[in-house]
């Protein structure tokens, strides 16, 4: 880089802390330069999307400066960033449904003739500049009747008609077939050709190596490192990403006799599951979660993790294949019938899926158990019993609370997360599916979240345990499935199952 | 039936129906503004009693024309407060509309009996020196087709198409969206406001309790069920307006009880509101995160 030549932005020391005290960006500086395609990868939670709401002007910092083309600059909303030449594609669209593709792309940006607005120089103009990018799209269809990749392509099209010269894709392929995604690349290559640079945020390493030039990795809301790509390779991205060099608190695990062939506990059969607009998102997956195992399924974010866990537990309707528990089949239960018969179920998102923040924690510990003895049993609740009962789980799980009537919105992430937890145990149940449950949780709020699994795995009930940290895993998991594209890329056992194995997996999915 | 005898017969059904029309398509236009940038709007009711009381108040002081100002400028006023209550209160659309609605229906009462003196019912105040009520027609007609242009022909329009279906979305997009919502709901108070002088400055003369009605909301049922499009709307008001002329006009020649009769065109509304169930924009009624 010329002296004369200032990096097309330079973010210093960014820090956001949400309301809650999540912080989500912790002092992180990003550099990129003109003409190059810079990755910002990270698992789930690692700041990515808020560095990059930061960079556009719709998430406001609490520190930190940024400089566009060498000179500073305040971006307070999004429009101040669009004037000094940011674009952005975010991971949903947000093309308006009810208006065709152009009035999306001219919305904000209108040419005007007579005082009306003159589509027809706009049109002209898109289709220059969609000519140039190499991209085709419908402009006067509505935009509910476009593809996704289409509606992307017009979202990239409507940055450069708003005069992008750095352009934010916010993990652009994650809704993209292959070959989509390609096309996207090959959309990427020509921008960055022309001058202009491109930021894309992913968790997909294959597309770091193939289509970045620089990368910045991010872990938990810090920068673990800053690459030229044709530097670095696979393995260091994983551990940068992943962080496998932590050193994390050791959970004993009780030692089993393995030759001793215990009974299932859940068993998947050629499961085939759709996903968000009806692509398949799990195919033909076969897992078996022997009792009293922990079962742990490895992957990157969205691999398919989350539609077959709940299928699993009958949150989303199976294509084909089936779903047993303890060798009797549920495929078509729901999920109160499968919940009665012993599925339990520790949903990703506590806040949304796990509780109802406004409700007290004694309302929440009876969520799906409304019916059961501990409630009264009978078309009434027994609020006497809702509260002895809520008391007793609090108590036994260690909950720090102000009691049964507090609501759940007053606690602690981890608190929070040993209420979900122990509502999901209270039923006793013969399998738990878990997802990512120490999630944003510190060591020790992490361990009694295990503690209180172990409780139940020791008396025989099977876990089936989704998490995006390996190490984690590694350390709590009997053996370990990796899911790659919606498959089962393999199963380990733990003692075969390094990072660097688990990573190939992962990334490519085969050994 | 001969052809003069037809005519003679259709064209004061037909003015009378474009009278009873006039104010909802006024209101409704109003509603369209409102409802467009996202902010249900039930207040329209409290808007045009709010514009008729003005209207006639300020019409005995300073004539009917200043009068006509003074009830778009009180609309106004009504319509940022509704946005005011709804954007930075974060109060439930319904409820501040509500609220709107009964603080306009007893404030009015209340300065009726204040302001002429009159405790005994029928309560009411008149204005000798009344406007035409063909102008109002014909400014609410014309309006009509100028709205239309603008929504869909106009860079505001689109703006103000985009926020009501989502104003996360435009924001992104680079619009300001809170100016373009501050417009809609300041047209929006002037059009009710604009209604309420025609009741009372054109129509009859004078301001009685609760004169309006209804009318707010059958303007707005009128958005409804012309799916929140200027000509839709239009078309719905006339329709109102052409059974309501009908059914004063078979009134004592059919053998039907009157109350049934007068109720016809708002079960007509209501039938059509459901026949028709028109999409609404998608963020109609969204409290901002």
């Amino acid at each position: 880089m010329r002296a004369d030549n200032p990096p097309a932005v330079h973010m210093r020391n960014i820090t956001k802390r949400y309301p809650g005290g999540v912080v989500a960006n912790n002092a992180i500086s990003l550099t990129v330069l003109p003409g190059t395609a810079h990755a910002v990868v990270g698992e789930n939670g690692a700041g990515k999307s808020t560095l990059m709401g930061v960079l556009y002007g719709s998430v406001r910092p609490d520190a930190g400066s940024i400089e566009i083309d060498g000179a500073p600059v305040t971006l307070r909303r999004p429009a101040d960033a669009i004037r000094h030449g940011i674009g952005l594609v975010t991971q949903h669209t947000t093309m308006i449904p009810a208006l065709t593709a152009l009035d999306n792309v001219l919305l904000g940006f209108e040419p005007v003739r007579f005082g009306t607005l003159d589509r027809r120089t706009g049109r002209r103009r898109v289709e220059e500049l969609s000519a140039q990018a190499g991209i085709e799209v419908d402009w006067l269809a509505s935009a509910d009747t476009l593809s996704v990749a289409a509606l992307q392509k017009a979202e990239i099209v409507k940055a450069l008609y708003r005069g992008a010269r750095v352009l934010i894709l916010d993990e652009p392929t994650a809704t993209l077939a292959p070959a989509e995604a390609d096309r996207l690349f090959a959309v990427v290559q020509g921008i960055v050709a022309s001058g202009a640079s491109v930021l894309f945020i992913t968790h997909k390493l294959r597309e770091v190596l193939e289509h970045s030039g620089h990368v910045t990795i991010l872990r938990g809301g810090a920068k673990t490192g800053d690459r030229v790509t044709s530097e670095t390779n696979a393995d260091e991205l994983v551990s940068l990403m992943l962080g496998a060099d932590r050193s994390a608190v050791r959970l004993e695990q009780p030692q089993r006799d393995r030759s001793e062939p215990s009974d299932v506990s859940l068993q998947v059969r050629a499961l085939t599951v759709r996903g968000r607009g009806g692509r398949p998102a799990v195919h033909s997956a076969d897992l078996t979660v022997r009792t009293g195992e922990v079962l742990g399924v490895a992957g990157v974010d969205g691999s398919g993790q989350r539609e077959l866990a709940e299928a699993i537990v009958g949150l989303r309707p199976t294509v084909s294949g089936s779903v047993l528990l303890c060798g009797e089949d549920v495929t078509g239960s729901s999920v109160a019938f499968r919940a009665a018969a012993g599925i339990a179920y520790v949903p990703e998102d506590r806040h949304r899926e796990g509780l109802i923040l406004d409700f007290d924690l004694a309302e929440n510990l009876l969520l799906g158990r409304h019916r059961d003895a501990s409630a009264g049993g009978g078309r009434f609740l027994q609020r006497r019993r809702v509260l002895a009962d809520a008391e007793r789980l609090l108590t036994e799980s260690g909950v720090a609370s102000a009691g049964p009537l507090s609501p759940a919105s007053s606690l602690s992430g981890g608190n929070q997360q040993k209420v979900v937890v122990a509502r999901a145990l209270a039923r006793n149940p013969r399998a738990l599916v878990a997802m990512q449950p120490t999630r944003g949780l510190d060591v020790g709020a992490s361990a009694a979240v295990y503690d209180a699994i172990r409780a139940h795995t020791a008396a025989g009930m099977g876990v089936l345990l989704f998490s995006l940290d390996l190490d984690e895993l590694r350390e709590v998991s009997d053996r370990i499935a990796v899911m790659y594209n919606g498959r089962i890329a393999g199963v380990l056992d733990r003692d075969e199952a390094g990072v660097e194995r688990l990573g190939k997996l992962m990334t490519e999915g085969r050994p | 039936m001969s052809g003069p005898e037809l005519a003679g017969l259709l064209l004061p059904l037909g003015v009378a129906a474009l009278r009873q029309a006039t104010p909802l398509v006024l209101a409704g236009l109003g509603g369209i503004c409102s409802e467009r940038v996202g902010i249900v709007n039930i207040a329209l009711e409290g808007m045009m009693l709010a514009g008729a009381f003005t209207g006639l108040v300020a019409g005995r002081l300073a004539g009917p024309l200043v009068g006509v100002l003074a009830a778009v400028t009180v609309g106004m006023l009504v319509g940022l407060t509704h946005l005011w209550a709804t954007r930075k209160l974060r109060l439930n659309h319904i409820v501040s509309g509500v609220a709107i609605n009964l603080l306009a229906l007893h404030s009015t009462t209340f300065l009726l009996r204040r302001l002429f003196n009159q405790a005994d019912p029928p309560v009411e105040a008149r204005i000798e020196s009344m406007l035409p009520t063909s102008l109002f027609t014909g400014v609410a007609l014309a309006l009509v087709l100028v709205f239309h242009l603008v929504l869909y022909y106009t860079p505001l329009g689109l703006r103000i198409r985009a926020v009501g279906e989502s104003e996360a979305s435009t924001r992104m997009a680079g619009v300001d969206t809170a100016r373009v919502k501050m417009l809609g709901l300041a047209a929006s108070g002037v059009l009710a406001g604009l209604a309420g002088a025609y009741l009372s400055l054109a129509q009859v003369g004078r301001f009685s309790d609760d004169m309006v009605s209804g009318r707010g909301f059958i303007a707005l049922a009128a958005v409804v069920c012309g799916r929140w499009t200027p000509l839709g709307m239009a078309a719905a008001s006339l329709a109102f307006g052409a059974l309501d002329a009908l059914q004063f006009h078979l009134q004592g020649s059919v053998a039907l009880p009157g109350e049934l009769l007068r109720s016809i065109p708002y079960i007509a509304t209501v039938v059509a509101a459901m026949a028709l169930r028109p999409r609404p924009p998608a963020d109609l009624g969204r409290q901002e995160e």
